[in-house]
C-alpha cells in the first residue's frame, strides 16, 4: 500500500490537535461528503483519536499537546476509486517548533518528522502576534490627547517576537541544513476561521493583511520548487467549553446542530465546503 | 537562549559610554574639552553585558542556524553564494547606525520598503533584539537603541527582492562601534583593519540631526565627517566604485526644535555640497538622505526617508559596471603590416 506522511506544523494553541480530532469524526461519521474517504477504522493512535473526536463532538476545548514526537496517527484513505494508501501525521507540541525558534536545536525525533515533503502550517488567525512600536503609539496617544504611559523596561526574549517573524524562521530551516529535504507543498491553514470571516476576505488576502513578512517571504523566498495553497479552517464552527469553566451558550448552540460535520468551515479560492480532507487531497494532487 | 540584562547605576554623575574614562580622570572619547559639553555625561551608565552564546541544551538535539549576527567569515561565506551588497555605516556613538538597521527590519514587517520584499533572513535573533527597545513589548516610554558593543564587526543580514525581479539580492550591513570609527581621526591607518569598508558598495556616513542643532556641536560633526572621509580615502578603503550616503538621522529632533530646524537643516546641505566638492572624484556617486528611522518623538513618522535610503543601498552596485577602454589603433611598425590599412583606404576612396 502507498504511503504518504503529513507533517503538521504550529506554534502552541494554533489548533493541530483541534483539527485531527474533527477530521476522524468527520472520516468515521459520513455525515457529509468528502474527497478522501476511510478505509479502515483500525488506525496508528486510534483511541487517542477517539479520545479528541469525543471531546470535540461534546464542544469541549482540547487539552494542550505536550508531548514530543511520541504520537504518530495513521489513517487508511482512498481518494475515490484510485488504490488505497496509507497517511501518518506525528501530533507534535507545539512548543517543539517554538524551542526551535528561542534554542536553535531540534529535538530529533521532531526532526524525523520534518523530513515529510507535505507541510500543512497551522496559524491560529485571532491570535496572531502582531509587531506594535512605541513610536507608533506615541502619534496614536497624541491624537487622542492622552499622556505617554512610563512603564518598566522588560529586557529582550526570542519568545516576544511577532508570530510572523517565527513562522518565517521555521520555513526557513525547513530550507536549510540540517532539516533541507527538497521541495515541500505546504498547506497554510488559518484556523479558528470563523474569528476571521468577519473581515470579508479570502484566506489569502487576510495572510496578506495580518502577516505580511510571512506573506513577502512565501512569495519570494521559498524555493522556487516549493508550492504553497491557503486555506482558511474552522473545525470547531464557534466558542468551546473549558475544563472547570462554565457552560458557554454558544457551545451549547454548536452542541444542538444536528450534523456536527456541518460545524466545520474550509474555505480557499476555489469556495466553501464542511471537507476538512480538501487540503490533505491538494498534498496528492 | 540568550538573556539580557540592564544595569544602571546613577549615585555620581559620569558617562554613559562604559568605555569613556572621564570619571576616572581620562579625557572624554568623544573629544570634547568640557566633559560637560558631551551629551553623554552625566547620563546613567547603562551597562548591557555582550552577547552570550546560546547554551547547549541538555536534550541533544540537532543544531539549528544561529540566527545571530554575522562574523566576518560567515559574512565572506555568504558572498560567495549570489547577489550581495554590502553597507557599512559610519558614525559616532548614538549617531543612529543600528537604528537604521533595525528600522529597515521592521518597515519590511509592515510590507515591502522601496520597492523591495524581504525573502529571508539569517540574522533574525539579531533584528529582533536591537528592535526591542523600540517595540511595545519593551514596555518603554520611548524608543532606545542598544548601543553596539566594541569588538569585531558584526553583519546583519536579508534578502530582497527588487519589484518586478525574480532573484534575491542579499544585502549586508557591517554594524561596529562607533568610537572605533572616531578612532581613525588620529590614526587614518586604523582604517585598513576593518574589513567591511573595502568590500562596502555603499559606505554610509551618519550624521546626527540632533547635534545639527547645537551651535557648537555642528562643527565638531562636520569636521568628524569630512576627517573620517579623508582617512579613509588616504588609507585607500574607498574604492572608486563605491557610493557615498551621507544620512541626516533622528529628523523628527530636528523639527520638534522650531527655532534651530531650519539651520541645522541648510547646515546639513553645505556639509553635503562641501563633501561633493571634496570627494567626487573619489566616489562613483554621491547621495544625501534625511531620516527618522526610530523617532523618540510625534515631530516624525517611523521610517521616513527610509523607502529611498533602501533604494540606494540596493542598487545595482557601480563595482560591477566595467570601465568603459578606449581603443587605439596602434600604427604597425613593418610597412607589411600596414597593407590591411592602405587596402581599407583604397577600397573607400
Amino acid at each position: 500500500m502507498t504511503a504518504h506522511d503529513i507533517v503538521v506544523l504550529g506554534l502552541p494553541g494554533s489548533g493541530k490537535t483541534t483539527f485531527l480530532a474533527a477530521l476522524w469524526h468527520l472520516l468515521t461519521s459520513d455525515e457529509v461528503e468528502t474527497r478522501l474517504s476511510l478505509v479502515s477504522l483500525q488506525a496508528g493512535e486510534s483511541a487517542h483519536l477517539n479520545e479528541i473526536a469525543a471531546l470535540w463532538r461534546r464542544a469541549r476545548v482540547q487539552e494542550r499537546t505536550l508531548h514530543a514526537g511520541d504520537r504518530t496517527v495513521t489513517m487508511s484513505l482512498r481518494n475515490g476509486a484510485a488504490p488505497k494508501f496509507q497517511l501518518s501525521f506525528p501530533d507534535l507540541a507545539g512548543e517543539s517548533f517554538q524551542r526551535m525558534w528561542e534554542t536553535r536545536e531540534c529535538a530529533p525525533e521532531v526532526a524525523a518528522s520534518l523530513r515529510s515533503a507535505n507541510v500543512l502550517l497551522f496559524i491560529h488567525a485571532d491570535k496572531i502576534k502582531a509587531p506594535g512600536w512605541i513610536a507608533d503609539d506615541a502619534e496614536d496617544a497624541e491624537a487622542a490627547g492622552l499622556p505617554p504611559e512610563p512603564g518598566k523596561p522588560v529586557s529582550w526574549n526570542a519568545r516576544m517576537a511577532p508570530t510572523q517573524v517565527k513562522l518565517v524562521d521555521l520555513l526557513q530551516s525547513l530550507q536549510a541544513p540540517p532539516l533541507e529535504t527538497g521541495a515541500r507543498s505546504v498547506a497554510i491553514v488559518l484556523s479558528a476561521w470563523d474569528k476571521a470571516a468577519g473581515a470579508g476576505m479570502l484566506p489569502d488576502e487576510y495572510l496578506t493583511a495580518h502577516l505580511p513578512l510571512l506573506r513577502q517571504y512565501l512569495s519570494h523566498g521559498l524555493n522556487k520548487a516549493w508550492t504553497v495553497r491557503v486555506f482558511g479552517i474552522s473545525a470547531q464552527g464557534g466558542v468551546y467549553d473549558e475544563a472547570g469553566k462554565p457552560s458557554k451558550d454558544e457551545a451549547q448552540r454548536i452542541r444542538e446542530m444536528d450534523v456536527p460535520s456541518q460545524r466545520i468551515a474550509v474555505v480557499s479560492a476555489e469556495g466553501q465546503s464542511h471537507d476538512l480532507t480538501e487540503p490533505l487531497q491538494w498534498f496528492l494532487a | 537562549m540568550t538573556t539580557m540584562e540592564h544595569v544602571e547605576e546613577d549615585s555620581e554623575p559620569q558617562c554613559a559610554n562604559p568605555d569613556c574614562k572621564i570619571a576616572s580622570g581620562g579625557r572624554c572619547l568623544e573629544g570634547f574639552p568640557e566633559a560637560s559639553a558631551c551629551p553623554q555625561f552625566g547620563k546613567a551608565l547603562v551597562i548591557v553585558p555582550g552577547i552570550t552564546p546560546t547554551p547547549k541544551s541538555s536534550v541533544s538535539g540537532l543544531r539549528l542556524p544561529h540566527a545571530q549576527s554575522l562574523s566576518i567569515s560567515e559574512a565572506t561565506s555568504l558572498l560567495r553564494h549570489g547577489p550581495c551588497n554590502v553597507i557599512s555605516l559610519v558614525g559616532p556613538f548614538d549617531s543612529g547606525k543600528t537604528s537604521l538597521v533595525a528600522g529597515i527590519y521592521d518597515l519590511l514587517q509592515r510590507g515591502p520598503v522601496g520597492g523591495y520584499a524581504f525573502a529571508g533572513s539569517s540574522t533574525m535573533h539579531s533584528f529582533e533584539r536591537a528592535c526591542h527597545d523600540s517595540r511595545r513589548d519593551s514596555e518603554r516610554s520611548e524608543a532606545h537603541m542598544e548601543r553596539t558593543e566594541r569588538g569585531e564587526v558584526l553583519f546583519f543580514h536579508v534578502d530582497l527582492v527588487g519589484e518586478g525581479f525574480d532573484a534575491k539580492r542579499a544585502a549586508l550591513f557591517g554594524n561596529r562601534a562607533g568610537e572605533e570609527y572616531t578612532m581613525v581621526h588620529d590614526e587614518p591607518d586604523r582604517a585598513k583593519a576593518y574589513p567591511e569598508l573595502k568590500r562596502s558598495d555603499v559606505l554610509t556616513v551618519l550624521v546626527d540631526g540632533a547635534k545639527l542643532l547645537n551651535a557648537g556641536e555642528r562643527h565638531q560633526v562636520r569636521a568628524e565627517v569630512r576627517l573620517t572621509l579623508r582617512a579613509f580615502v588616504e588609507s585607500g578603503v574607498a574604492p572608486p566604485w563605491q557610493c557615498l550616503a551621507l544620512v541626516l538621522t533622528k529628523l523628527d529632533a530636528i523639527r520638534k526644535d522650531e527655532a534651530g530646524r531650519d539651520g541645522a537643516l541648510s547646515f546639513f546641505e553645505a556639509l553635503v555640497a562641501k563633501v561633493r566638492d571634496d570627494y567626487a572624484s573619489n566616489f562613483a556617486e554621491i547621495q544625501a538622505f534625511i531620516v527618522a528611522a526610530s523617532p523618540k518623538t510625534t515631530n516624525a513618522h517611523r521610517g521616513e526617508g527610509m523607502h529611498e535610503l533602501l533604494r540606494y543601498w540596493m542598487s545595482d552596485p557601480a563595482r560591477n559596471v566595467p570601465a568603459a577602454i578606449e581603443q587605439k589603433e596602434v600604427a604597425k611598425e613593418r610597412a607589411f603590416g600596414r597593407l590591411p590599412l592602405l587596402a581599407t583606404a583604397r577600397t573607400g576612396t
